[in-house]
């Protein structure tokens, strides 16, 4: 520091602005991941950080002095040895990026846009949802899931490598770099930068807005009506087989096993589980036709994919609850749950799933009872 | 009283008549068959017996009894004992879509008696039930 040192502003606050909102939307994002109940809030922190994005890249443009790209154009060798004197002795002090930091952000960007369309991806080809539905098949989507998590972690050690240099950096040149980033001022003789100050209150603004917009669906609901945000149209259903199933038990639908084993099932009706079902031909033939039509890869939904894949090919599974994919999505759910007056029994999956006669299983439409 | 006044009286009592005889007659035409089986003739106490008998369950696992899925009140819903579905009221007096149906009725008694019993039961034990239910 040298005597000249002002109070010089160097982030202007849109950008300040986007940093943050753009760490809790990539935090939130994080946290939602792991949740299939949570989907719905997990994409929405990704439409904002994909917006967010968006607005960095004009900003970097036509933003104020030290946000612009022009400002912090580095090589990788600059990166290289800038990083090589932070660690060996006294790094020469930038005002605004330096340039190992300058490639964290440029990766940062990189990254987040691949993880938004990866997560685009899975949206649509495992849930059918989003602008993508129509793009990506099931399968391929399944892939991308594996991609997005994988571009997820690389950002996590992106984002410990920001934040490592952050402290080495505020320790090195004796400037708290947090706070800058929260105030927008540096200690330095160096230009200061517009404000923009109306533009980082819209900013904020929209994106407090789009929070009630986009959740708005919750504030109507209640225990009775709940909110079921991405909820599909009903499976194909068939009269005879809800009226034939449901005498004794919930009406699977079909697309919970796949062909061979509604074959196996219905030819071995004289022994349903200990019961003679003594179905006559006419009414056999309509419910295993509508049975195979409908069978688990016959259906293009994700659960029904994921369940048939998950069954060896020459295995013939009679009931749902066999299916390796039932029992690992299954298994986080306590004895307790299990024994719940509404629940009691594994073929009940209607105490959980809301839609279970529509045959959908989607995420969103799970509830355990209290 | 005019005319179509009587007409239309009378075709109101002759269907309330008429619908009143369908819903015995399903129950009758069963009965007839078993007749014709060589069965009967059917008595109410008998069916009640045959309602109550309990027999060991050929697997070793609990005894299976008509109430074992109905419960011992007809006139109440019950669970069914494996899969824990909700069954109507068997009793006609709560439940009018009971008895209605000859083949629902002739389904349900292969496919109940042949795992309560293990085996089908006979024209004169489907007859006797036929008797004792439709009182409920």
């Amino acid at each position: 520091m040298n005597s000249e040192s002002r109070k010089t502003l160097i982030w202007d606050l849109p950008l300040r602005v986007f940093h943050w909102m753009f760490a809790a939307a990539f935090l939130a994002g994080w946290i939602t991941s792991e949740s299939d109940r949570l989907l719905y809030a997990h994409t929405y922190a990704g439409y904002v950080m994909a917006g967010l994005l968006i607005f960095r890249l004009i900003w970097g443009l036509c933003g104020g002095t030290y946000s612009r790209f022009g400002s912090f154009r580095f090589s990788p060798k600059q990166a290289f040895s800038y990083a090589r004197t932070v660690l060996t002795g006294k790094p020469r002090h930038y005002i605004g990026h330096n340039p190992a930091g300058s490639w964290v952000i440029y990766l940062l960007f990189l990254l987040t846009a691949l993880l938004c369309l990866t997560g685009l991806m899975v949206l649509g080809g495992e849930e059918g949802q989003g602008p993508m539905r129509e793009l990506v098949s099931i399968p391929l989507g399944v892939f991308f899931h594996d991609v997005h998590m994988y571009i997820a972690w690389l950002m996590v050690v992106l984002v410990a490598f920001h934040i490592g240099g952050v402290i080495v950096e505020s320790y090195v040149h004796r400037e708290n770099l947090a706070r800058a980033m929260l105030d927008g001022f540096k200690e330095d003789s160096g230009r200061s930068s517009k404000s923009f100050i109306s533009l980082g209150i819209f900013l904020f603004l929209v994106i407090v807005v789009s929070l009630p917009v986009y959740f708005q669906g919750y504030l109507g609901a209640s225990a009775d009506k709940p909110y079921t945000p991405y909820l599909q149209s009903a499976l194909p259903g068939n009269a005879a087989w809800i009226e034939e199933c449901s005498d004794c038990h919930s009406a699977y639908h079909p697309s919970l096993l796949p062909a061979r084993s509604w074959v196996a099932i219905f030819n071995g009706q004289a022994d349903h589980f200990g019961d003679d079902l003594g179905l006559d031909d006419s009414m056999l033939s309509e419910l295993l036709t509508y049975a195979i039509d409908n069978a688990a890869e016959n259906t293009m939904i994700e659960f029904a994919w994921k369940i048939n894949k998950s069954i060896p090919i020459d295995d013939i599974p009679l009931r749902i609850t066999e299916t390796s994919y039932w029992v690992k999505k299954h298994e986080s759910i306590s004895k307790l749950t299990w024994q719940h007056p509404d629940v009691k029994n594994k073929g009940n999956c209607a105490a959980c799933h809301l839609d279970a006669d529509k045959g959908t299983f989607q995420d969103s439409a799970m509830r355990i009872p209290d | 009283m005019k005319i179509y006044e009587l007409v239309s009286c009378t075709s109101v009592i002759a269907v309330f008549l008429f619908s009143q005889t369908v819903s015995a007659s399903t129950v009758d035409v069963l009965l007839d068959t078993y007749q014709q089986q060589g069965a009967g003739p059917f008595s109410a106490e008998a069916g009640q017996l045959f309602w109550g008998k309990i027999y060991s369950s050929k697997d070793g696992g609990q005894d299976r009894q008509c109430a074992t899925c109905h419960s011992d009140d007809l006139t109440k819903p019950s669970k069914h004992v494996k899969t824990g579905k909700v069954i109507e009221p068997l009793a006609p007096s709560v439940n009018s879509q009971r008895f209605t149906d000859e083949k629902k009725i002739e389904k349900w008694f292969k496919r109940n008696c042949k795992w309560t019993l293990g085996r089908e039961c006979s024209a004169q034990e489907k007859g006797d039930l036929l008797m004792f239910l439709i009182k409920q």
